[in-house]
């Protein structure tokens, strides 16, 4: 299989006012990628989720993505190809689970007072996948935070995007839901869906992302499988902190332990 | 469905209730045969119907209705279940038209336009104020409610003190109308104001797939592909413009925007497209048997609907805060 290009950033410059949030930055990401954008906060991970998802326009140089500059996209075609899940979501009113995830159909549906009978079965099989059919009717201020984080990536689902951009999607989850999203998203991408996550936890990034982006002070500072980029001299260097890397033993991914002062001194 | 039928009975109440009133406020102490023989004779109670209860009837209808559209409109864009539709200052830059046309005596000069324009006027001129400082923040409805309240006091206080200045009993109409009165339209108004109002009301009603979006904020509102910019500033222009025409039509009548919606989707569930629906006939029957209550519940004196409405509606929504688990 040919693997073909989806995004590729340019020398990409952004800046808030006088802060450069991300400074001269090139890659490109192939269709099929998952991609973990790790950083220390503040580097610039959300400004760059933003950048590709077009929310935010580069001060200088160019995203291309799918062969077209990300400007040259209305939002209904990039919606109908980039889901983005942003890291805080507002939702002052209770709609149901499914009204909820409906919306997700809206690039894709004609105008009208209602959705139609074929994206309603569309949301009806998203329910299925998501093993989620038995919340449709829930309010969504009742779910958990687990079930509300389900409830927001069916969402992005049912765009039927190409690619998936998700901002700490895991962050405020227990392990078991943090594992339960990874499993969805490790199956969304086998069948084929390029996913682009930022993420703090490394040790997650390092099982489940097939390519691993260290982003410190707006720049890419290591981009590559997680094996060559989960170093201790790499995240020492990001963080400031003193790391101990080991391998997982039933993954052979690398494993990483922060070390507190208190042990540092005693050494 | 379950749903999809309380939705129907929800709606099937909602007319009913309006036909109800309707009747109600055209036959007030007649029977039904009375007022439909009265629709074919121009003489009696005929002439009654026909120049005073049909035009009061339909202004409150289609007021009511408004403010119940604008209402949700403005309490999705603003992501806040309690905004209204004077939230952009509408109300204050209207009665400053008013009481600035009472002041310099324009009623000698326009006659019985001076109200309507005045009010328009001054509503217009305060969303025009409220826009020209929310474009440099790309139309965030947070600064918009900011501006608006800032707006609508300044323009209170400059209110005020037109009243400081003015006779006793050229305050008394004034003040009638800030209080929101349906009695002071002149009924030759009535036949141009029903394509004004339904207008921009037919194209609000297209909107409520787009207002379920906005209503998640303008970031992911963006990712699920409509344009937030421009969807707030066309919403906030066509939303200000009807609430603009409700105050120049009968004053500032308080609640009706703010209680329809809020009852309708506490029944109904958030869905914008029914709820758009559902709070015009809500709206309309707020308003029409709130008008009924202000005609006759102290008659012959005659209250302001708007105080009828205020006190009606402010306890209503008193109850459901408290009850509010």
């Amino acid at each position: 299989m040919m693997e073909k290009n989806l995004f590729s950033a340019n020398n990409i410059v952004f800046r808030y006012g006088h802060h450069t949030a991300i400074d001269d930055v090139t890659f490109t990401i192939d269709q099929g990628e998952f991609v973990g954008v790790i950083g220390p906060n503040g580097a610039g991970k959300s400004t760059l989720i933003r950048l590709l998802a077009g929310f935010l326009s580069p001060s200088k140089g160019s995203i291309i993505f799918s062969g077209r500059n990300l400007d040259e996209y209305n939002r209904g075609e990039l919606a109908q190809n980039i889901a983005t899940l942003p890291q805080a979501m507002e939702t002052p009113f209770s709609f149901t689970v499914e009204e909820f995830i409906m919306m997700g159909r809206y690039p894709h549906s004609r105008k009208g007072f209602f959705y139609e009978k074929k994206e309603e079965d569309f949301v009806e099989d998203v329910l299925d996948t998501m093993e989620i059919s038995h919340l449709r009717g829930r309010p969504i201020d009742t779910l958990s935070e687990g079930e509300r984080q389900k409830v927001f990536l069916s969402q992005c689902i049912a765009q039927d995007p190409q690619a998936l951009l998700l901002d700490e999607p895991v962050s405020h989850l227990d392990i078991r839901h943090q594992i339960q999203t990874f499993d969805v998203l490790e199956k969304l991408h086998n069948e084929g869906l390029t996913i682009i996550m930022v993420l703090h936890d490394l040790n997650l990034a390092s099982e489940f992302c097939s390519r691993v982006m260290l982003i410190s002070k707006g720049m890419v500072m290591s981009d590559g499988d997680p094996q060559s980029v989960l170093t201790f001299q790499n995240i020492e260097k990001a963080y400031d902190t003193v790391v101990i890397v080991k391998e997982n033993p039933l993954s052979g991914k690398p494993f990483v332990v922060p070390v507190s002062r208190k042990y540092l001194e005693q050494h | 469905m379950n749903r999809k039928r309380k939705t129907f009975v929800v709606l099937a109440t909602l007319g009913c209730l309006l036909l109800f009133s309707i009747l109600l406020s055209l036959g007030y102490g007649k029977g039904l045969g009375v007022v439909f023989g009265g629709l074919f004779t121009n003489e009696g109670f005929g002439l009654i119907l026909r120049k005073i209860r049909i035009p009061r009837t339909v202004i409150a209808f289609l007021v009511g209705g408004s403010l119940g559209v604008c209402g949700v409109t403005l309490q999705s864009i603003l992501r806040n279940p309690l905004a209204e539709p004077y939230t952009l200052g509408i109300a204050g830059g209207a009665s400053f038209g008013i009481a600035l046309s009472t002041i310099i005596g324009l009623q000698k000069f326009l006659g019985i336009f001076a109200n309507p324009l005045l009010g328009f006027g001054g509503a217009m001129l305060s969303v025009v104020i409220v826009f020209a400082l929310s474009r440099k923040r790309f139309f965030d409805p947070n600064s918009m409610v900011l501006f608006g309240i800032v707006v609508s006091l300044v323009f209170s206080s400059f209110v005020f003190f037109i009243f400081s200045l003015l006779d006793p009993d050229k305050m008394q109409m004034t003040l009638m109308w800030l209080m929101g009165d349906l009695s002071s339209l002149d009924i030759a108004f009535v036949p141009a104001y029903i394509p004004m109002f339904l207008i921009p009301t037919s194209i609000l009603f297209f909107f409520g797939k787009e207002l379920d979006i906005l209503s998640l904020g303008r970031e992911k509102a963006q990712y699920l592909g409509v344009d937030p910019p421009r969807l707030y500033k066309g919403l906030f222009l066509l939303s200000s413009l009807l609430a603009g025409l409700c105050v120049s039509a009968s004053g500032v009548i308080g609640f009706v925007g703010l209680i329809v919606p809020h009852i309708l989707r506490s029944i109904l569930g958030p869905g914008h497209t029914l709820l758009l629906f559902a709070s015009y006939m809500g709206g309309a029957f707020f308003l029409i048997i709130s008008d009924v209550f202000s005609r006759y519940l102290l008659y012959p004196v005659e209250l302001p609907v708007g105080v009828v409405t205020g006190i009606l509606g402010g306890f209503i929504l008193l109850f459901l805060l408290v009850r509010r688990p």
